[in-house]
């Protein structure tokens, strides 16, 4: 049976609330609606909108890549200036290390990302010349 | 209550803006789910609003779109760089802001494209200002009525459906039949006539040799100095073509908003209607008739609109459009054409059968109308040629049922050769703009039958030979006359004395 196509933002908003709510089966349910209705193309998506529905709630799930490691005063720092921002109230961090940045840092937020990386500066300045 | 001090509320907005600054650092992004046709369509940045400028950052280059289309779960983006490098994945930014355009006198002279960016290989724009390509129109109390002349030096226009400043009038017509020759004999007119008008010229999708021709003969009349070109080409994309008469319309703001006056025209319209339906069924939306969305109605009247004339409050300046639309074997019925019919404040036709038939400019008498400009015309053109329209509206009739039979009245043989006579002297070659002493002078001497005498054939070396024998013989007079007040009877009587003998020479 063709089942009516429910938008991704009613779904992440449900999902959400489940994991919240600490619902355990809610991502085997997803995997099976998102089998069901063909839409396993949009996974990423969904992850996406899930992660921006949970910031809305106060929990967000943030990256902070750097081109060296980063010092654990650092890091507080980061969680602080997070925690400010978007005025949540519990901020998790991923951290990556990736050497092309070149030096700085970029954080990145559900729907929003702080570059203050060398590599975005070059790009930029790169853009502006042509 | 405590008392606010003004001192303390400089100093607390000081405070928010510098913690709102503070917080900038957090952009918003979205991501490119999938890309094609010069449209992006965005995963993220629920917070985008209609016509905001986007940045999406693609390997090392940053292509500029600007969002259309706002939907649940995606947003819709056109394009208005190359789509070649931007890929699904790349990371898109808002850029807080819809576009804006350069505008000011640096403009002058200059051909670029929709976003300002110079055509003319000559140095980079630097204006003082920036223009926001869309606006809203001035309302009611900005206004004022139309009632100035913007002479186009067409003997036919000027004398019939005269144009005002902050009028739209628009040029209709079938491919090949001049209607962008009317429009380039108007800018050559201001720049003749020393008006001051600013020319704002939009060619939307216009072959880029025939953009190139024009701009060759406008420097060559000397009219480029106070002329801007906005130019875009067949090969352009969609989303430029759309941008053009709105970002061309913010240039000419600036005139019109700074006391002055301006000119636009747009070339055409039938073209810009063509890109925004291409770019609105890329972008799924409803086609309708013709498979035109349905706002588009309302992508002409917007732009439109912004062409006034201000009120002396605000500085007095106007903004004129001759918009042009193509009808396809003369149909003024079909979609866009009616549209823009309903919108302008009259409309100039232009036949081809006419055409054909070496009258030029190719201007219908029936089917053309100025719906605002009477009070506008110049009063001495004005006092010669109230009749004009229906004499030349009825010999048309006449002259099409008169080809079935001889047997016809004095009265209506007399109107036809008459009419005859009139369609003659109406007719102009291109780049020959006529001042105001030499329409009413011309158009006085057939009122007066000082040609009846004439043959058809030698009407335009009778009226060659009076106009230089008025200019040797009563130059003052001429120049009087070309201020553009009511003649008195004396310089009337003069003008007819004149003709007169100058038409002993073509008799028959």
């Amino acid at each position: 049976m063709a089942l009516f196509r429910i938008s991704r933002r009613k779904l992440a908003d449900y999902y959400a609330g489940e994991i919240l709510a600490g619902h355990e089966d809610v991502v085997p349910q997803l995997a099976a609606y998102l089998m069901e209705t063909n839409r396993l193309r949009e996974v990423e998506l969904i992850t996406r909108d899930i992660e921006a529905a949970l910031a809305r709630r106060g929990v967000v799930v943030a990256e902070v890549a750097s081109a060296h490691a980063l010092t654990e005063a650092t890091k507080d720092a980061v969680v602080a200036y997070l925690k400010k921002v978007t005025s949540a109230a519990q901020v998790e961090v991923k951290e990556l290390v990736e050497p092309d940045l070149l030096g700085g840092v970029r954080l990145k937020v559900p729907g929003a990302e702080m570059d203050a990386t060398l590599k975005r500066k070059i790009m930029k300045l790169r853009a502006a010349k042509v | 209550m405590a008392e606010i001090s003004v001192t303390e509320l400089s100093k607390g907005l000081r405070d928010a803006i510098a913690n709102l600054e503070s917080g900038e650092g957090l952009e918003k992004v979205g991501v490119v789910v999938r890309v094609g046709d010069g449209v992006a369509w965005v995963h993220g940045l629920r917070s985008a609003g209609y016509s905001e400028m986007l940045e999406i950052e693609s390997g090392d280059t940053i292509v500029e779109a600007f969002v259309l289309n706002l939907m649940e779960d995606e947003i819709g983006a056109v394009l208005l760089g190359s789509e070649v490098k931007v890929a699904a994945g790349d990371k898109v930014r808002l850029k807080g802001r819809i576009l804006e355009v350069p505008v000011g006198p640096e403009l002058l002279g200059r051909v670029v494209d929709p976003l300002g960016r110079p055509l003319d290989g000559g140095p980079a724009i630097k204006t003082k200002q920036m223009g926001l390509v869309e606006r809203e129109a001035i309302g009611v109390l900005g206004r004022k009525h139309v009632h100035e002349p913007l002479m186009t030096g067409i003997m036919s226009i000027d004398a019939m459906f005269p144009i005002g400043r902050g009028q739209r009038e628009l040029i209709i017509g079938d491919r090949q039949t001049g209607k962008t020759a009317i429009a380039i004999d108007t800018m050559i007119n201001q720049a003749r006539q020393k008006t001051g008008v600013i020319n704002v010229y939009v060619a939307i999708g216009q072959k880029l040799s025939k953009v190139a021709r024009l701009i060759d003969r406008l420097k060559e009349e000397g009219v480029m100095d106070q002329t801007i070109i906005v130019a875009t080409g067949p090969s352009d994309p969609a989303s430029l073509l759309y941008l053009a008469p709105y970002a061309a319309t913010a240039m000419g703001e600036y005139f019109r908003d700074n006391s002055q006056h301006a000119l636009m025209i747009y070339d055409d319209l039938t073209k810009h209607a063509v890109a925004y339906r291409q770019m609105s069924l890329l972008l799924r939306r409803p086609p309708g008739r013709e498979a035109f969305p349905g706002d588009v109605f309302y992508l002409h009247s917007r732009l439109l609109e912004r062409s006034a004339k201000l009120s002396d409050d605000l500085g007095g300046g106007s903004l004129t459009a001759l918009p042009i639309i193509e009808t396809q074997a003369g149909d003024i019925s079909a979609y866009i054409p009616t549209n823009v019919i309903s919108i302008t404040d009259g409309q100039i036709f232009l036949e081809t059968d006419l055409f054909y038939q070496g009258i030029r400019p190719a201007i219908s008498a029936g089917l053309s109308v100025s719906r605002v400009g009477g009070d506008a015309q110049t009063k001495a053109v004005k006092s010669v040629s109230s009749h004009l329209k229906l004499g030349l509206s009825q010999f048309r009739e006449l002259a099409s049922f008169a080809q079935f039979g001889s047997d016809l009245d004095e009265a209506t043989k007399k109107q036809i050769d008459n009419g005859q006579r009139l369609t003659e002297l109406l007719k102009q070659p291109q780049y020959q703009p006529a001042s105001i002493w030499e329409q009413v002078a011309s158009i006085h001497a057939v009122s007066v039958d000082a040609f009846d005498n004439v043959l058809v054939k030698n009407i335009k070396d009778a009226q060659a030979a009076l106009l230089t024998k008025l200019w040797t013989d009563h130059k003052k007079e001429m120049q009087e006359l070309n201020k553009g007040n009511k003649p008195d009877e004396k310089l009337l009587a003069l003008i007819e004395k004149t003709a007169k003998s100058a038409a002993k020479g073509f008799e028959a």
